[in-house]
């Protein structure tokens, strides 16, 4: 089942049943807010099944945000099979195995298999040998084996015992296993496929171009009497299909018979076939309907770097985005004002906000809005924002919860190129967000950042916040210059949660404001996507309580359990029990670590291979006299070293010059350089801007050349200039 | 070795003053052939390595504490950087003509669009020798007149017949000591001679007719004496510590007639500052008044400067300039129409406008990374050239530049032969 399948059916329709607090219930309908559903009450408190025992409504937003268990399912069956599920444990193997849609026969092979192997293993224990002879494994095998109806020979159950534990014991894996490789694979030849996959992705797919069906499917044919029936076979391209080829067989500007005199490159060329038209259209409808099926064929036929640099075209996503959180784009801007400082209303700091939006329904999803430039901690919690309902934090500012109702685990996130390398922790947060499979994972998407095609929509946003808050806030910069500045931190008066309040507000605004690309509210357009989907359906933390912690960032690599603890940056961390496995067979256990930036007093061990948390670990060096913890952020941390460093110490001491007092006057200090040095790095450039990978996106899409004469005129006065100095 | 010992039937077999030879080059043309100009390489290279080794074999046996084998040490490195000089012959020239009678850029740019095609990655490697050695109009003028000075002297015993001098100028990296050194390496001529050694027995010599004489000046402090030496050993004469100044000079004279020499050319002159030493070079001037003489500095006024005399001596000057601005684009336009590569890649363009707005492009990151110097801007495109070649890319990218920017910055000694033969 593709993603976009399994996002679809997880999530909570009309229909669907749900078990919470020991009732069973039928969702029936949609209220208006898409948000609460009329649910008939089926069964309560594992009586009986009742019938029709009347109707509640339930807040499913409200649901997930409460401290009550609950569980979804699209059958009652389901509900009752998973109820079994939550208290048997791991035997949710079989209903992935019947949804991957493999073959019947071998999904009984597979069948076969786990039964025999388990069986054999629960009765080897049963053996006893006759009298006389000694007790040999293998005889206890012969033995169990004889003992099921269908007789195996020893050599198979061996192969059998392989396969089980090869896939332990995973029935989907095992059947899998036998399927041919060729499986729902295409018998067109490789050649004719890259050529065709190829052309729609230069010309079909192209922003600029957008040639038509048939126009596309002409050059295929011109394409083939230029190369003499030839072209690349990704099979012979070892090191990846070679760009400068591609190029010169699709130019056409040089002679075939060039090419062909050239040995390397004839290497790589094979006979392809002009495939029908029909073939052709119907191939192409594929790629137009399942963007997701296409995106994932080219990956495995070519590779993801040929995928990343012929088919990445962002504006498709954006347009083709078929229901909300399919894709979804993530970016940050600075906004342009001073707030002061709560206490002395002194100090004054620039904002950034980190912002998710949905490509469907052009809704905000969530937003953090934070007094450093983005981070991880910047994109971490702009995704919790999106992910969780809103509904608490809109009512404490007195705003109407049903006013913004956008949330739901992104399906695919689009992400500034810039946080690429904080990749392992946003991939960890991805994939655990999914809770083992129980709900989708995220898909991190890091676009080039010359690929801001998507600028369009979010940048757009950005531009009509910025403009709102000009008009409404005093301390916003107007105008760039010394004077602009000084005056805009004359008149800062705002505090952190003033802004706050400010661009909620814009942004419930916004979800009220008719988008002129879509014709109606991003509300309404997330409603309607909803209606049609179903609410988006999301771990909460009374169910999964661990999942808070992954929202912390990851430290880089692994980290083991010393005799003092976990030693990080200079501070030993001993685990809060003493019974936490510091060593198994194969020596010291290596675990993720994440540390919230608010709070690096404490960090939280977790498997790498993932799960719950494993245990809560706290520095030793800084805990007060009591034996308490005192938080102490990151930027304390940094200041710290900073002090230590002023000392003639190393930086790893800092813990020794952790004194609050110190620490804030050195906070306020660094605070204030930092901001002048920001300033200073964010001066607007003179000139074009210096953007290497825009401009070679520029030029690789033909957006700006030369043309001939240009080039032509550029020769001849390179010859005619007079260079006497 | 005699300080000074010359048969007589080489004294009556010597050429006398040899007419100075240029770069011979080829026009561009729609016709030309990349596959014969490759083999020609390809033949220059394995020559190349041949009397390269020949010349390792000799440096090894070397006693680098005998004076003599010192100074034979001196002028195999000498030769050797001639033979590098030597190893792309026909540069290929671009003219206005030219252009106008292919018909355009396009016209021109086609055929090696497709020729290149043709070849395999280590042939359009090796093709990028082309760039070694680039006549820029700028060269060409800098040879017209070296070739009026020489003129001047050449023309028999007329009032005009005089020495000439020149000051040449630009920035380090512009093409000063290329043409200086291009010059004295097409104008060497080896003549085996036989002489009786100290022990009186007779042994071959490999004398130097060399028409143009190229030395870097050497840093002088206490006496003139090195700069005469560096000229007898660039002329593979040898000479003894006790020889005086007065002597060696005596001797450069007699071996300048023999050996033909018609250009002095002293690179980096600024190190000759002390006044008393200018006028050295002046006196040398004055005993050999028909030979012009070419002074290379960065800033060679500097040189003339304070004395009246020398200044009106070396009273004419040419500069090279750093090519930025529309020239850089220019220049840039020319590596484009000769490269293997199948795409263009837009190298002239200083701003491009992408989707979001004007954006810098790729000849402002040239400009600013190598402040227009030949040099740089040779070994630059190359560079991403072979990086583009070697990933098979159709074009050279900003990201490539910078690559093959960083990649040069690590070794910031490296030539453009060590580059390409990093690739043979």
């Amino acid at each position: 089942m593709s993603i976009a399948a399994e996002f679809l059916d997880r999530n909570i329709a009309p229909g669907d049943w749900l078990w919470l607090d020991g009732g069973i219930y039928e969702l029936t309908d949609h209220l208006d807010d898409m948000l609460s559903l009329v649910a008939r009450i089926d069964q309560v408190d594992d009586a009986p099944s009742g019938g029709d025992l009347g109707h509640v409504l339930i807040n499913i937003a409200e649901l997930f945000t409460s401290k009550t268990s609950s569980i979804f399912a699209k059958t009652r069956v389901e509900l009752q099979k998973k109820l079994v599920v939550k208290a048997i444990g791991p035997a949710a193997n079989e209903v992935i195995g019947n949804a991957v849609g493999m073959r019947q026969s071998f999904l009984d092979k597979a069948d076969e298999i786990i039964e025999l192997v388990e069986g054999v293993e629960k009765l080897i224990p049963d053996f006893r040998p006759k009298e006389g002879q000694t007790y040999t494994h293998t005889a206890a095998i012969r033995w169990a084996i004889k003992t099921f109806p269908e007789q195996r020979c020893l050599a198979t159950y061996y192969n059998y015992r392989r396969l089980y534990h090869m896939f332990s014991g995973r029935r989907a894996h095992i059947a899998l296993y036998f399927h041919r490789e060729t499986f729902r694979k295409s018998k067109m030849p490789a050649t004719t496929l890259h050529l065709v996959d190829f052309l729609i992705g230069r010309y079909y797919n192209h922003d600029e171009l957008r040639l038509t069906p048939r126009q596309v499917y002409r050059r295929l044919q011109q394409t083939l009497i230029y190369t003499n029936g030839l072209w690349i076979d990704p099979a012979k391209c070892l090191s990846g299909i070679p760009e400068d080829l591609l190029t010169e067989l699709d130019l056409k500007k040089i002679p075939f018979s060039a090419i062909k005199s050239n040995p390397e490159k004839m290497a790589l060329l094979d006979p392809a076939v002009a495939p029908s038209r029909s073939w052709f259209y119907a191939y192409l409808r594929h790629y137009l309907y399942n963007t997701e099926a296409g995106r994932q064929i080219i990956r495995e036929r070519y590779g993801e770097e040929y995928y990343e640099r012929e088919f990445l075209v962002w504006d498709h996503y954006a347009n083709r985005a078929a229901y909300p959180l399919e894709f979804t784009f993530a970016d940050h801007w600075e906004i342009a004002m001073y707030i002061v400082d709560k206490e002395g209303r002194a100090v004054l700091y620039k904002l950034w906000c980190t912002m998710i939006i949905d490509a469907y329904s052009r809704s905000i999803l969530g937003f953090a809005l934070l007094p450093h430039s983005p981070n991880i901690t910047s994109i971490q919690a702009a995704l919790k924002h999106a992910i969780f309902p809103k509904g608490d934090e809109l009512r404490a500012f007195g705003i109407d919860p049903l006013r913004w109702t956008a949330f739901g685990i992104l399906i695919k996130v689009f992400l500034d190129n810039a946080w690429a390398h904080l990749s392992e922790s946003l991939e960890t947060l991805g994939r655990e967000i999914s809770c083992n499979g129980e709900f989708n994972s995220i898909e991190l998407v890091f676009r080039p950042p010359y690929m801001a095609r998507y600028g369009g929509l979010i940048e757009r946003l950005f531009g009509n916040l910025e403009a709102k808050i000009k008009s409404l806030i005093p301390g916003v910069i107007i105008t760039q210059d010394k004077d602009g500045i000084a005056l805009a931190k004359k008149s800062a008066r705002y505090l952190y949660q003033d802004l706050y309040q400010t661009v909620l507000k814009l942004v419930v605004d916004y979800q009220h404001t008719v988008h002129s690309a879509i014709g109606m509210t991003p509300h309404e357009k997330w409603q309607e996507g909803i209606r049609n989907t179903g609410i988006p359906r999301i771990p909460t933390f009374k169910d999964y309580p661990d999942l808070e912690y992954r929202f912390y960032p990851l430290l880089s690599g692994s980290k083991t359990i010393g005799e003092s603890g976990v030693s990080i940056d200079g501070v030993s961390y001993r685990p809060d029990s003493p019974n936490t496995p510091r060593k198994d067979g194969n020596g010291l256990i290596h675990y993720q670590v994440h540390m919230s930036e608010t709070n690096v007093s404490e960090i939280h061990l977790f498997h790498v291979e993932g799960g719950p948390r494993v245990d809560r670990c706290v520095g030793t060096k800084l805990l007060r006299p009591d034996g308490s913890m005192r938080p102490i952020s990151k930027a304390e941390r940094e200041l710290a070293k900073a002090y230590a460093r002023d000392a003639n110490k190393r930086p790893s001491q800092w813990a020794d010059y952790l004194s609050v007092d110190e620490v804030l006057e050195l906070s306020a200090i660094r605070g204030e350089e930092r901001e002048i040095a920001d300033r200073r790095a964010g001066a607007p450039p003179n000139g074009p801007v210096r953007s290497p990978a825009q401009a070679d996106q520029a030029l690789a899409d033909g957006l700006d050349e030369l043309t001939e004469n240009q080039y032509t005129q550029l020769l001849r006065n390179f010859n005619g200039v007079n260079h006497k100095a | 070795m005699p300080d000074i010992v010359l048969p007589p039937e080489f004294v009556t077999a010597h050429p006398g003053p040899a007419k100075i030879v240029f770069p011979s080059t080829e026009v561009i043309s729609p016709h030309l052939d990349i596959p014969a100009r490759l083999q020609s390489y390809h033949y220059a290279w394995d020559r190349w390595k041949v009397a390269n080794q020949e010349l390792m074999t000799i440096l090894v046996t070397l006693d680098p504490n005998i004076a003599y084998d010192r100074q034979f040490a001196q002028t195999i490195e000498i030769q050797r950087q001639r033979l590098e000089m030597k190893l792309q012959s026909c540069p290929i020239e671009v003219n206005a003509a030219a252009i106008d009678a292919a018909g355009g850029y396009m016209a021109l740019r086609d055929p090696v669009r497709a020729q290149c095609a043709a070849l395999t990655k280590q042939e359009k490697i090796d093709w990028l020798l082309t760039f070694r050695c680039i006549i820029t109009p700028e060269l060409s003028e800098f040879f017209t007149k070296v070739g009026t000075l020489v003129g001047y002297s050449q023309d028999g015993p007329s009032l005009l017949s005089q020495g000439r001098n020149l000051l040449l100028g630009g920035l380090t990296g512009t093409g000063k000591t290329t043409a200086m050194n291009l010059l004295a390496a097409l104008n060497e001529r080896v003549q085996k001679v036989l002489l009786l050694d100290v022990r009186g027995i007779p042994r071959e010599y490999s004398f130097f007719l060399q028409s143009v004489l190229s030395i870097e000046s050497p840093v002088l402090t206490s006496t003139s004496k090195p700069l005469w030496q560096r000229m007898l050993v660039e002329l593979n004469w040898r000479y003894s510590s006790k020889t005086s100044e007065e002597e060696l000079q005596q001797i450069l004279c007699t071996l300048f007639t023999v050996s033909g020499v018609s250009l002095l050319m002293l690179d980096e002159v600024s190190h000759i500052q002390a006044h008393r030493y200018r006028r050295k070079v002046l006196s040398f001037s004055n005993r050999k008044p028909k030979l012009p003489i070419i002074c290379s500095s960065c800033e060679p006024e500097k040189w003339t400067a304070g004395d009246a005399e020398l200044a009106g001596r070396w009273n004419d000057s040419f500069t090279f300039q750093p090519y930025r601005g529309e020239r850089l684009s220019q220049l840039l336009t020319y590596f484009e129409l000769l490269s293997p590569l199948p795409q263009d890649s837009g190298l002239a363009l200083f701003e491009v406008r992408g989707k979001s707005g004007l954006v810098r492009g790729p000849a402002a990151y040239v400009e600013e990374w190598t402040h227009g110097t030949m040099k740089n801007i040779t070994i630059l495109i190359a560079g991403a050239m072979i990086m583009a070649i070697e990933q098979n890319s159709p074009r050279i990218t900003v990201e490539l530049l910078q690559r093959a920017w960083e990649s040069i910055q690590a070794k910031p000694n490296q030539t453009f032969l060590d580059l390409l033969q990093s690739w043979r």
